[in-house]
């Protein structure tokens, strides 16, 4: 029978989470008002629990011609309030996907030297359009963030709503099951974006339940045909 | 009144939702309590018969010993009214007290939540840092009357037939609320899940028919690992959660128990403690108990809300902290100490006698003494501390460190010069003492008593060789002179 030592300094790994969202012109006027009314409530929801806020660590990547931080991977606690994201141009998914990769390796080695385990992260791919960079750019960009050889490669679950592609998310997702969700044709963003970011929230704290069993699980929103996705610590 | 139709309910603001239910503010209803109550609409409904009797509950203790009932009622959000619709039979839902306002903490940005458990569980520093609340210390004997009020609620709750006992299940940080204003005291949440247990008095196999086998929705991390998925808990899963509530409240840290006790393996817990518990004399009942708790090696043998009690009370004594057991009984309606506990009865002997007849838990709790943090700041302007820095003393390193330096140096001391004999035997005379010091501070120390008393006897036989050898010499110098 093997021994396990347990002190007061034994931590659960933390499960990190980045949001990935479209802010290309396609967003402009309600959807990104929309996303902006929302952040708060991921902090709220994530944060102002302690339960919740000691797994997860959260950062929010936007994307429209290039790629930018603007919520650098934290821990929700220890923020005072959230970021506001605005419109920019075009929808290079080929930039999200090469900046994300970068970002992830940066803040893993940074939480190593912190002294933090980690799960594996997972990417919420939100966006309302189709990619405006060529096909095989962006897929040699998400291949290299898929790369099983590069072993903090994150799980991706990929929303879309307004002109998104169900086939394009899907290879986002990488054709993966219960991964990629588009809203119904035709649904006001109004309605829709409260929707995904209260999905996401609920996504992310399910998910931080799982963290604290030692199994920990990807937790999709409470969507038809999701289902929880099992996820391992990285060396 | 047991059951109210819902259609004379006027529902106010939702409160929380869960995998259970939903929770709504009541802004008016048929009764006086409406003012301070919630009511919690259940997912799937139930039997109205199993809420009944929840319902009920609290009258019938309250019949054969009432401050048990006061118990119950004023630590938990006990189901007061079954809510029924057209169905006469089916319930579907139930009117609960509202938590009091005492366990709500508002953060410093002004958002009021409720004092889970979480907050104990984690570390004090970074729930100030994050929310600006300030949680007691890990050790305080605040956390340990905390704890002491929730065995002294599943006391009232494990009853000896013919009464009933309380299955709650689910005890977890999201459950258990906490306050120690105006006195340390627990308020446990989702009573309504409970169930009654009646029957012969055994731990595991007392679920007394189908209605009763559901299966509860348990909190990862706060589950009993003895309950597999889907079966319904025990009153011994309650104990277990009473135990981890113990090692994580007091400890301030979580203690991830459960994975390696799923996977066979024997966990060894060092609990933490401030150094202040090096005066307290140490506690082998309580750290059995702890282990007794958490154990899957004997789950029936599990102790009872009522040993937990007794000992806690024992240790809020040995804190010098028993005006907080007294406030917590006195919060609960019941003054009495925890039941069956006699003073003068040597209750370690009688644990350790019956710890002998059941397998050795697969938990060890050990406590140690939390390692002194090294101080930020020093006495700059001292007698003596000159020498010590013109000698090269380590200014980070601390005013006690930086004192011990001059000492153990020695006037006049440099870098790179010869000692003295002076010196020699000032380093010589340092280490006897801090050899003395050491294996005096473990033995007092709980948990490294056993080898801070090897230590010491090993130290004790060195003096006695030493003193021999001195008054040989002596001898061997004084015998001519006194002519022998």
């Amino acid at each position: 029978m093997a021994t396990q030592y347990l002190g007061t300094e034994e931590r659960y790994a933390v499960f990190p989470f980045y949001l990935c969202l479209d802010v290309s012109q396609s967003m402009s006027g309600e959807p990104i008002a929309q996303v902006n009314a929302e952040l708060p409530q991921i902090r709220s929801s994530v944060g102002q629990d302690p339960a919740v806020a000691e797994v997860i660590r959260f950062g929010v990547v936007t994307f429209s011609e290039g790629a930018r931080t603007v919520l650098p991977l934290v821990d929700l606690a220890l923020v005072e309030s959230m970021p506001t994201v605005e419109v920019e141009g075009r929808t290079s998914y080929s930039a999200a996907f090469d900046h994300l990769r970068r970002v992830i390796e940066a803040d893993y080695h940074a939480g190593r030297l912190a002294g933090e385990r980690w799960y594996r992260p997972a990417v919420l791919f939100v966006s309302d359009g189709r990619p405006t960079d060529p096909e095989e750019r962006w897929l040699e960009a998400h291949r290299r963030l898929t790369d099983p050889a590069w072993r903090r490669h994150p799980n991706i679950l990929a929303f879309g709503f307004g002109e998104a592609v169900p086939e394009i998310l899907a290879t986002v997702a990488e054709n993966k099951p219960n991964r990629a969700y588009v809203a119904a044709e035709g649904a006001a963003p109004s309605a829709v974006v409260p929707e995904l970011m209260a999905g996401l929230v609920q996504s992310i704290v399910s998910s931080s339940a799982s963290a604290y069993t030692g199994s920990p699980q990807l937790v999709p929103p409470q969507l038809p045909n999701m289902q929880p996705i099992p996820v391992d610590e990285l060396e | 009144m047991n059951e109210v139709r819902v259609s004379a309910l006027r529902l106010g603001q939702l409160v929380a939702e869960g995998g259970e239910g939903r929770v709504f503010e009541l802004s008016a209803g048929p009764t006086e309590l409406a003012a301070r109550s919630v009511y919690k609409q259940l997912r799937c409904p139930r039997p109205l018969a199993e809420l009944s009797s929840l319902v009920a509950f609290p009258s019938l203790l309250a019949s054969r010993a009432s401050p048990l009932a006061a118990r119950v009622l004023s630590a938990s959000a006990w189901p007061v009214s079954s809510v029924v619709g057209d169905d006469p039979l089916v319930a579907l839902g139930t009117v609960m007290s509202r938590a009091p306002a005492e366990f709500w903490l508002r953060h410093r940005d002004g958002t009021k939540r409720l004092s889970t458990l979480s907050y104990l569980a984690t570390d004090p520093e970074r729930i100030a840092v994050a929310y600006g609340v300030l949680m007691p210390p890990p050790g305080a004997a605040e956390r340990v009357a905390l704890v002491y009020a929730l065995a002294r609620l599943l006391e009232a709750w494990q009853n000896e037939p013919p009464l009933p006992r309380v299955v709650h299940g689910d005890l977890s940080a999201k459950n258990v609320l906490w306050s120690l204003q105006p006195a340390p005291a627990v308020y446990v949440l989702d009573c309504d899940g409970a169930s009654l247990r009646c029957g012969a008095d055994t731990m595991v196999d007392e679920v007394p028919d189908s209605a009763e086998r559901r299966p509860r929705a348990t909190t990862p991390n706060w589950d009993d690992p003895a309950i597999a998925p889907g079966a319904p808990p025990t009153r011994a899963s309650d104990r277990y959660m009473l135990g981890i509530t113990f090692l994580r409240v007091v400890g301030a840290a979580h203690f991830p128990l459960q994975g390696p006790q799923r996977s066979a393996e024997h966990v060894n817990v060092d609990l933490e403690l401030p150094r202040s518990w090096r005066k307290v004399p140490d506690l082998p009942v309580l750290w059995e108990l702890c282990e007794r708790s958490l154990s899957l090696a004997d789950v029936e043998g599990r102790p009872s809300p009522g040993e937990w009690a007794a000992e806690l009370e024992h240790v809020l004594d040995v804190l010098a902290a028993p005006a907080l057991g007294a406030a917590v009984r006195e919060a609960q309606g019941d003054p009495r100490p925890a039941i069956g506990a006699s003073p003068g009865v040597d209750r370690g002997e009688a644990t350790r006698l019956e710890a002998a007849m059941v397998p050795a838990p697969d938990v060890t709790v050990r406590p140690v003494l939390r390692r002194r943090a090294p101080s930020t700041w020093q006495l700059i302007s001292g007698p003596g501390l000159g020498a010590g820095l013109a000698a090269g003393g380590d200014v980070l390193g601390g005013g006690g460190a930086a004192r011990a330096g001059s000492w153990w140096a020695g006037r006049g001391a440099a870098a790179g010069v010869p000692l003295t004999r002076r010196q020699v035997m000032r380093r010589l005379l340092a280490t006897w003492g801090g050899a003395h010091r050491l294996a005096v501070g473990w033995a007092r120390s709980p948990g490294r008593r056993v080898s801070g008393l090897r230590r010491l006897a090993g130290v004790l036989v060195l003096d006695f060789a030493g003193a021999c050898v001195v008054l040989f010499i002596f001898a061997m110098l004084v015998s001519p002179w006194i002519g022998l």
